[in-house]
């Protein structure tokens, strides 16, 4: 009896430990990530969009899902679009607020990219560079929503190519505010060599 | 696809859904989306800060880009100075350009039925497909949904959506805008509208009535018809005539006062929360 229960003992208390440091872990990833989100999204709808660097706005959000993609998991990158989706468009679009769904979706298609690929750098750099064709797609629906027509092939291209090239520049070094937060957390994955 | 197969992916996909039919019912219904309203509020000051920082990377920058730009005007005003000084009609230029700033910046001695009240901007657009502003001014300020929005320039838009110490605003040149407008030299009415390939350019569109005697240089004003702007503001010129191959029909391009090409460089930024006969016809 006595040593059923000694044995009993350990097992509840690693039970409780592992339960508070998924908590603990839980929280730090609400935290961070909810920072994170806020200064990006303002960053990007104050400081990028009045700058026009290259001619357009990035999308910082798109890189930061990519990089908790690689970084954290799919899962987290998921509640994280969804959040930032709604706070990007709370800050600065007007109703309807589908940018949820199009990050959702970036989640879901890069997630399926990434399934064989080492969190690195050079990983990112193509996860970021194949997002930019949804980014694009998302971008040229909405100028058909905004335009209640099909805007000109010129002005739709000169358009999304600036997008792209200032979101592949400016999300490059987001690699790193995402890799900071991940090791922050404590759930950074393995192999990770850069 | 194990992601998407998750219990919590699927329940973020429906969240997103519901999140975008809400918004788009609430919208339709013209009231404001609550949560959004509050992210908006908190993340204020943050885009205040940004946008400031924004502006004194621009400036900071613009010093060094624009150098030999600059060096070219410089010689440029020093000579055109020294021209100035030898004529006799320089009074007579002052004296216009002080009327001209009377008009345009002294709105309010010179729009007396006008209520204004100035702003700053504190953000703009997420994409690139919209020109939308964010202004440091809401409902605690008297700001309510489509009041017209000014510059010292002329028209710029009307605010789409307000929140407690913020709004929106959605400029001439956006095609959800429309503007009733007549010219000065022969008082054609029309209406102006966004038009999606001239919006790069910073332009928009006029329709008027078929043989209306329009021509290049004509001042558009706004006319007060509608329930938005009132009437004598100033909303642009007229740039070019063209025809519509679609409708057959003619269409005045108009160069808005406002230089919406170079949108970072709009100050002084006024919302007219009131007027004479729109709160005449309010009653």
């Amino acid at each position: 009896m006595n040593r059923a229960s000694s044995n009993k003992l350990p097992s509840s208390r690693a039970k409780a430990h592992k339960k508070g440091s998924l908590t603990l872990t839980l929280t730090k990833r609400i935290i961070l990530y909810g920072i994170m989100i806020l200064v990006l999204c303002t960053a990007q709808c104050s400081f990028f969009s009045a700058l026009k660097s290259f001619g357009a706005t990035p999308d910082l959000i798109l890189g930061m899902l990519v990089g908790i993609i690689l970084l954290d998991s799919p899962s987290a990158a998921a509640v994280c679009a969804l959040v930032a989706g709604y706070t990007i468009d709370a800050i600065g679009s007007v109703p309807p607020s589908f940018s949820p769904i199009y990050y959702l979706a970036c989640v879901a298609l890069l997630s399926m990219l990434s399934a064989k690929m080492l969190p690195r750098f050079i990983s990112y750099g193509m996860l970021v560079a194949a997002g930019l064709i949804g980014r694009a797609a998302f971008t040229f629906i909405n100028m058909c929503i905004a335009s209640a027509s099909l805007p000109s092939w010129r002005y739709a291209l000169t358009t999304l190519a600036a997008e792209a090239i200032c979101t592949l520049i400016f999300c490059l070094p987001i690699y790193f505010l995402a890799k900071l937060c991940s090791a922050a957390i404590g759930a950074r994955k393995k192999f990770d060599f850069m | 696809m194990k992601l998407i197969k998750s219990k919590l992916f699927i329940i973020c996909v429906i969240i997103a859904v519901v999140l975008a039919l809400t918004s788009a019912m609430l919208a339709a219904l013209g009231r404001s989306d609550i949560l959004g309203s509050a992210v908006k509020t908190v993340a204020m000051p943050f885009e205040w800060f940004g946008n400031k920082v924004a502006g004194a990377v621009d400036g900071f920058v613009s010093v060094f880009a624009d150098y030999d730009r600059l060096v070219e005007e410089n010689e440029a005003l020093k000579e055109q100075i020294e021209s100035l000084e030898n004529e006799k009609a320089d009074a007579s230029v002052l004296r216009e350009e002080n009327e001209w700033l009377k008009e345009y910046l002294g709105l309010h001695a010179e729009n007396p039925q006008l209520r204004l009240t100035s702003a700053d901007i504190i953000s703009r657009e997420s994409g690139n497909y919209a020109t939308i502003l964010t202004l440091n001014c809401g409902t605690v300020h008297g700001i309510k949904k489509e009041m017209p929005v000014i510059t010292a320039d002329g028209v710029f838009g009307y605010v789409s959506e307000v929140g407690l110490d913020w709004c929106k605003v959605v400029s001439i040149i956006e095609t959800a805008s429309k503007v009733g407008v007549y010219t000065d030299r022969s008082g054609v009415i029309g209406t102006v509208e966004g038009s999606t390939e001239l919006r790069e350019s910073g332009m928009c569109t006029m329709t008027y009535a078929a043989g209306a005697d329009i021509k290049v240089g004509d001042r558009v004003y706004t006319s007060g018809t509608g329930s938005i702007y009132p009437g004598g503001l100033l909303l642009g010129t007229v740039e070019s005539i063209t025809a519509d191959e679609a409708t057959r029909t003619l269409v005045a391009e108009i160069r808005p006062a406002i230089d919406f090409t170079d949108i970072s460089s709009i100050k002084g930024v006024m919302v007219i929360n009131g007027y004479l006969n729109h709160e005449q016809s309010e009653q």
